[in-house]
């Protein structure tokens, strides 16, 4: 691969917890979750990776580390090559232009009383995309790029659907020509006919404009759909990464392969697995030592508290788990 | 109607021409749903947002929302509950009939033990004394999968995680034994590693107590898993019923077949998304006739003159369409 767009280098990030002022009084220590630790992966240009893991993983803290807005406590984040945490003023300003977020629920990212066309034509303007002349023709192209036409400038978001509403993000999002879109559980609100009409314009849209993407979501089916390369996140940690249709085909990390069985197919005949997977995630403040999945590990064995190494399967594929071999030689369920 | 079922014994529960009506502006948000269920058969009910899945089974324990009027015959063990006073339907509602819902936490009361939440519902029903009562809520617990019932019964909802307090919610509803529970998106909620623990739970509990379910979701993998029967609904109506493996294998309405071709299967390169242009009408402004015909691309003139009729197959199940896309589907009329 050549030059990475997005770099992220052993990134960690904890939270304090907030004590109660009892707490502080009698002196007991402060607690710190830890929202992210170690992560190490690279996005190519045209790239589309995917994220996924499950609520309190850690991924959407991700993305706010890639996007600038968090800075992370150990390792580094480095768009086009320059450490973003070193950036101030203009060269900031550059990154703010250069990653672009979609968020969840377009709703709330909206001004409710401000139309479509002001709420693309502000970026447009602010950044001086296009000379002020241009604006709302630019404005205009960006709908017909999403799939809106033109009378939607007029309209309010509420007036809207949700897929509109996520058209308009996108449309937003892409005003400024950004090189990296980080989309955080971007069709997750939608309903199912709706969301394959947004995959089909994220896709389209990667391809036309060499867009990379950092694609955030719980939902297999949508990453395999998209993302040429996925990442697994459990407790924080990134746990497997790789090809999508090798981590599919052969995953190597207990969890991966649990998170694929747990996925209800729309297949009746479809194999499932004997068992699933037992307990819940503990919590992201008291995340176990060594391998932060043994507690729920159907393979867990006493090695596992000690860290685990990172074993490599070739055409970037690895797992960070003592028995990745044997588990990935057992293919999907 | 079916017609297996009319020759059996009386169904367990049995709906005709059940419909919803806003008292506001007299739109119709359900239209004329019709189907049966036999003690301890799992049927599920499908949809996007605004399909009326939700208002349907809503509908069945006159739990409609303020402002919504039901009308036609809900028969549950032969007996109309349509229009029954408040009193009798409360005190159906957990011993006949129990109920689950997305979010639990809008289910739990939040400053009760759930323990204490448990033993009131059966206490509601007028069951047991309070030894057997107390008796009996740790024995529910037990039945959902709750670890440590004696422990977790004097807890609040808000110190347990999603998956528990939905087995909470779940355990409420077993309490009294109902024949016939009812869950709105139960899973929707949830993690995919809880909701497969929740899905095999239902369905064990469906099993080895012999009660029938109606399951309501948007997630045709959920239904695939765990129900016997289904039905589509689309704009108010039902649009399809079938076993669930005819409906997964061979589909006949328009809709249920592109429904399932919009469910991403692989990356885009194999397996390419044909969504369903436009968007489900506003069921206040839905259109005349049938209400997909809109976004169909095997409609007809007939199609937006007047409802298609129920044609019902040979197999169980049927379709209200004029244009089946499967013509052997047609073949068993």
């Amino acid at each position: 691969m050549s030059e990475s767009v997005l770099e992220i280098d052993g990134v960690s990030k904890h939270f304090a917890v907030r004590r109660t002022p009892l707490a502080v009084l009698a002196g007991r220590p402060q607690r710190r979750v830890q929202a992210v630790a170690g992560v190490e992966f690279s996005i190519g240009p045209r790239e589309c990776f995917g994220l996924v893991g499950e609520s309190g993983c850690g991924k959407s803290t991700l993305a706010r580390l890639a996007l600038g807005l968090l800075k992370p406590d150990a390792g580094s984040i480095r768009f086009r090559g320059r450490d973003i945490g070193a950036l101030s003023g203009n060269s900031l300003d550059a990154l703010r232009r250069g990653v672009q977020m979609v968020f969840q629920d377009p709703y709330a990212s909206l001004n409710p009383r401000m139309t479509v066309g002001s709420a693309i034509a502000e970026p447009l303007a602010w950044h001086r995309v296009v000379p002020p002349a241009d604006v709302k023709a630019e404005t205009r192209r960006l709908l017909s790029e999403v799939g809106l036409g033109p009378e939607t400038a007029g309209r309010y978001p509420r007036e809207l659907s949700g897929g509109q509403r996520q058209r308009v993000g996108i449309a937003r999002s892409l005003a400024v020509r950004p090189a990296l879109l980080v989309a955080d559980e971007a069709v997750s609100a939608l309903d199912v006919s709706v969301r394959a009409q947004v995959l089909n314009l994220l896709a389209d849209l990667g391809e036309r404009r060499g867009l990379s993407m950092l694609f955030i979501s719980h939902d297999l089916g949508v990453i395999a759909y998209l993302c040429a390369r996925v990442g697994v996140m459990y407790l924080g940690h990134l746990v497997e990464c790789g090809p999508v249709a090798e981590v599919f085909r052969a995953p190597a990390h207990p969890y991966t392969r649990a998170l694929i069985g747990a996925i209800p197919k729309p297949d009746p005949a479809a194999p499932h697995p004997a068992r699933p997977l037992e307990g819940e995630p503990p919590s992201a403040a008291a995340v176990p030592e060594g391998c932060p999945f043994r507690t729920r590990c159907p393979s867990a064995r006493p090695i596992c508290t000690t860290p685990p190494p990172r074993i490599a399967f070739g055409a970037g594929h690895w797992a960070a788990c003592h028995f990745a071999s044997e588990i990935r030689n057992q293919g999907a369920n | 109607m079916n017609d297996a079922a009319m020759i059996e014994a009386s169904p367990l529960l049995a709906l005709e021409g059940v419909g919803v009506t806003r008292t506001a502006d007299g739109a119709s948000l359900v239209e004329d749903v019709a189907f049966t269920l036999g003690a301890g058969e799992s049927f599920g009910i499908v949809g996007e947002s605004g399909s009326g899945k939700s208002t349907t089974v809503r509908a069945i324990i006159g739990l409609l929302p303020e402002g919504l009027h039901a009308s036609g015959r809900v028969h549950f063990s032969g007996e109309n509950i349509a229009g029954m006073e408040e009193a009798r339907l409360a005190r159906l509602r957990g011993a006949g009939i129990g109920m689950v819902f997305q979010d639990p936490l809008s289910a739990l009361n939040p400053v009760m033990l759930v323990g204490r939440q448990i033993a009131e519902a059966l206490r509601w029903h007028g069951k047991l004394d309070p030894a057997a009562r107390r008796r009996r809520t740790i024995e529910v617990m037990r039945l959902v999968g709750l670890p440590e019932p004696e422990r977790l019964a004097a807890s609040y909802p808000h110190e347990l995680s999603g998956g528990q307090r939905q087995r909470v919610a779940l355990a409420i509803a077993l309490a009294c034994s109902p024949r016939l529970l009812l869950a709105d998106e139960p899973t929707t909620a949830l993690d995919v590693t809880i909701q497969d623990q929740i899905l095999r739970l239902l369905d064990e509990l469906r099993r080895s107590l012999g009660m029938a379910l109606v399951l309501v979701t948007h997630d045709l993998g959920v239904i695939a898993q765990i129900c016997e029967r289904v039905a589509v609904m689309y704009a108010g109506r039902i649009v399809e019923e079938a076993p669930v493996a005819r409906l997964f294998s061979a589909p006949a309405h328009p809709y249920t077949r592109m429904l399932l071709d919009s469910i991403p299967q692989g990356p885009r390169a194999l397996h390419p998304l044909a969504p369903i242009p436009g968007r489900p009408p506003d069921p206040a402004l839905r259109p005349p006739g049938c209400g997909f015909a809109p976004r169909c691309p095997r409609a007809s003139g007939a199609c937006t003159e007047r409802s298609p009729p129920w044609r019902a197959l040979g197999t169980g199940g049927g379709f209200a369409c004029l244009h089946p896309v499967i013509a052997e589907a047609v073949a068993h009329v």
